[in-house]
């Protein structure tokens, strides 16, 4: 009521979304097209740039399998389908005969923006060959998303072979590749024509433009290798889940070697399933892993309690391990997926990823260990023993219940 | 002192002095204007231009609009314009800065520069601010001075406020006679489709919306939904509001789609649009905020309780009206802090306003067991707690 009641009349506070990030507004969907002309072809180097909330719906376009991440190879398959819409709401006329335009290369980036979102940066370059006369007027228009809210840019240029004669397009980026804006305050552009007149087989006359040539956009740094190492690290010591699963393992062994053994075991089978997970070769659902996760917690809790999972240690830790993965997944995949990580940064990143949960969980064995085998020597170590895996049993319920029922 | 000012406010609405002076003020409409003719057309024109601005950022709220706006206005403000704190007050209130806002519309008000926009901004800020019996004065003063559909529409969501319903709607179809054309009968339209549905006429209140769609699209199919909803038609509800979404991406539209989506079985629809719901949160948690009271909602949802009490603690902070109060009231029930919350209820029900959900929420809260062990356990069982709340009959509870 109160949102429409004072907007009515003379002026009103609007319950709209006017939070910072893009500074044009995190709504907006800009553009650039820079239409460069040489002797032999036309050149379309068209940039579109998403604020924050555009780049969030397009996530979920984007996301094919409605699984909450978007992988490089999903991104890519966005960019060529969004290419080739963009070549239907293309024209490009001359001598109002229209020239048939090829796509010849389409790009993704994900760009920093506010608040921990991304911003989506898309390009693709566009081709026509020269009309087949010494003169000709040239007409481009783009009809493509009219509805959305932004900058629209079109310049043109020419290069080796050509001459513009004449044209009431601008004839140079104001934006800077849709980097730069105008300061607050002035009008958004809103170019979405460009009528010119070229002479082919002219002298070599203006600079060179190519997509390539746009000032290059910030781009969101792709995590390194010891960021990577400090998400895993981050990961398993803010995961009480696995660090509870750790004491349990630890309360299974007998021996400094069965410790060795069996962690080692447990450390082998999650780094194939966090590999597998996170390559997207297996995508296990969330809904399942993470209450799967917490009866493996509860069932080396209960092993320790009555003691019958020592003979089978090392079974249960790489059986229970190959669980762990799939969660250990989830943070890694978001990460390197949010970058558009692939190839051989995608294995670095892993590795890292890995050898940070690793080291923590080292570290942490080396400290408890001795601890723990300390302890042992105590006259009442079969009762701390027991009030230990009760602590383990009753976590694991009770994450169990929590996850089950969405508490 | 809250029971002297309903006090006094409600003898000023017995008294009638919100209705009695019509004849009056409108015959003294068209005086107290005009004393931009002094100053340089460049002036006049940078005030015009805006006005236009702000008004634009009403209908479409783009940022470069609301920038070119702000940037105008304090070169107006520099340059001492006639009706440069009038527009400040206005662009203040759009960005949620309610305090300053005020003051900046007593300025305009002292000033004489725009008297209507300075009388409305200052009505406006006080109502927001929950300082209720200085918004009816305001108001009172509107209708004697600037008698018109802006001061109506104003009475008539006092009216509502203070609890008389049947007066508010007779106000808001008051206005709407008065034959306003384009966006302004739009925006009245929508005025009696919410008050319609809060008298429990969602048919009539359909019927309004309808009318308002060529020129408030998504405002009026967001409207359509809620009637359909309240007429219990969810699918063509969860329908019109996707549409309406489609029109303009407004949290509060984007909230009903997810919840509908939900009771409906649509669980990847309810999952994607509460990934996009996120994400706005987070990008109105570091700007203005003027959308919070949705994403405390959002957060309720998902029985994100921290994060709903901070949004909602902050929201009181910079609009602490009966809204603000019955919202911070629920969360804090759900978040087992009976005790705080009751006084947040208390202070929402006070004037009687005849909202359904303000009642049952805060009816809810004020019958809840003081805190014991027991139920703070309960209360904080956020399954239970939303199940106490549906079951609940409606219950206005004055202190």
């Amino acid at each position: 009521m109160r949102g429409v009641v004072t907007a009515v009349l003379v002026l009103g506070p609007l319950w709209a979304t006017l939070a910072s990030g893009h500074p044009l507004g995190n709504n907006t969907v800009n553009r650039a097209a820079a239409i460069t002309v040489s002797g032999a072809e036309v050149n379309i180097a068209y940039r579109l740039a998403m604020a924050e909330i555009p780049t969030l719906l397009a996530m979920q376009q984007a996301d094919g399998d409605g699984d909450g991440e978007v992988l490089a190879a999903q991104w890519s398959d966005y960019a060529e389908h969004w290419a080739t819409e963009l070549l239907a709401t293309l024209q490009l006329t001359a001598a109002s005969k229209p020239l048939a335009l090829h796509l010849q290369q389409t790009r993704w980036r994900l760009l920093a923006g506010a608040a921990g979102l991304s911003q989506l940066l898309l390009e693709a370059d566009i081709r026509a060959a020269a009309p087949p006369v010494a003169r000709a007027t040239l007409s481009y228009v783009d009809k493509s998303r009219p509805a959305e809210a932004g900058w629209r840019e079109v310049w043109v240029a020419a290069e080796q072979g050509a001459e513009i004669l004449s044209t009431q397009a601008a004839r140079h980026d104001r934006s800077a590749g849709l980097t730069r804006f105008p300061a607050s305050g002035a009008p958004l552009l809103n170019e979405t024509t460009a009528l010119f007149t070229v002479a082919f087989g002219a002298p070599a006359p203006a600079r060179a433009v190519s997509l390539a040539a746009l000032p290059p956009a910030t781009t969101q740094r792709a995590p390194t290798v010891g960021a990577m190492f400090l998400l895993g690290v981050h990961h398993i010591a803010t995961g009480w889940d696995h660090l509870v699963f750790l004491l349990g393992l630890l309360l299974l062994s007998r021996s400094l070697r069965d410790l060795l053994v069996i962690v080692t075991a447990f450390t082998l089978s999650h780094s194939l399933t966090l590999a597998l997970a996170a390559s997207g070769l297996v995508t296990p659902p969330g809904a399942l892993v993470e209450p799967a996760i917490a009866l493996t917690i509860a069932y080396v809790g209960l092993s320790n309690l009555y003691g019958r999972g020592r003979s089978h240690g090392l079974p249960l830790a790489f059986g229970f391990g190959l669980v762990h993965g799939f969660g250990f997944a989830g943070a890694l995949a978001e990460t390197l997926g949010a970058h558009g990580t692939a190839g051989l940064g995608w294995l670095w990143g892993l590795a890292a990823f890995n050898l940070g949960i690793e080291s923590f969980q080292f570290l942490l064995l080396c400290a408890v260990a001795p601890l723990a085998h300390w302890a042992s020597h105590w006259s009442h170590a079969a009762l701390a023993r027991r009030g230990a895996a009760c602590a383990v049993l009753g976590a694991g319920l009770g994450w169990f219940v929590l996850r089950i029922t969405g508490i | 002192m809250l029971r002297r000012s309903v006090l006094l406010v409600a003898m000023a609405l017995c008294a009638g002095s919100l209705w009695a002076p019509f004849g009056l003020a409108s015959a003294r409409l068209s005086g107290g204007v005009g004393s931009t003719q002094a100053v340089p057309d460049q002036i006049t024109a940078m005030q015009d231009q805006a006005a236009s601005l702000l008004a634009q950022v009403r209908l479409a709220p783009r940022a470069a609009d609301l920038a070119q706006a702000g940037a105008l206005i304090d070169q107006l403000l520099v340059e001492h314009a006639p009706r440069a704190e009038a527009l400040n007050a206005w662009r203040l209130l759009i960005g949620h800065r309610f305090d300053e806002a005020l003051a900046a519309a007593r300025r305009a008000r002292a000033a004489g520069g725009d008297p209507l926009l300075a009388a409305v901004s200052e009505a406006d800020a006080l109502t927001e601010l929950g300082r209720y019996d200085e918004a009816a004065i305001t108001v009172q003063s509107l209708l004697d001075h600037h008698y018109g559909i802006a001061a109506l529409a104003r009475a008539s969501h006092l009216r509502m406020v203070f609890g008389d319903l049947p007066g508010a709607i007779e106000l808001a179809a008051r206005a709407l006679a008065a034959r306003p054309a384009g966006v302004d009968r739009a925006w009245l339209q929508l005025d009696l489709a919410e008050l319609q549905l809060l008298a429990g006429a969602p048919a009539a209140a359909l019927t309004f919306a309808m009318a308002a769609v060529a020129a408030l699209p998504a405002q009026a199919l967001a409207m359509q939904a809620r009637a359909h909803a309240a007429l219990g038609n969810a699918p063509a509800a969860l329908a019109l509001y996707r549409v309406a979404a489609s029109h303009s991406l407004r949290a509060d539209t984007l909230l009903e789609v997810m919840t509908l989506a939900a009771e409906l079985g649509d669980a990847g629809l309810a999952k994607r649009t509460a990934a996009v719901l996120d994400g706005m949160a987070r990008l109105d948690a570091v700007g203005s905020g003027s959308d919070r009271r949705s994403y405390v909602e959002f957060y309720l949802a998902r029985s994100e309780l921290t994060a709903a009490e901070t949004l909602a603690r902050a929201e009181w902070c910079q609009r602490p009206d009966i809204y603000s109060a019955a919202q911070l009231a629920w969360v804090l029930y759900r978040a087992a802090k009976t005790r705080e919350a009751q006084a947040y209820a208390a202070y929402a029900v006070r004037l009687g306003t005849p909202d359904p959900l303000l009642q049952r929420r805060a009816g809810v809260v004020l019958a809840a067991p003081a805190e014991t062990r027991g139920n703070t356990w309960m209360a904080a069982a956020p399954g239970r707690a939303a199940r106490l709340a549906a079951s609940m009959p409606g219950r206005a509870v004055r202190p």
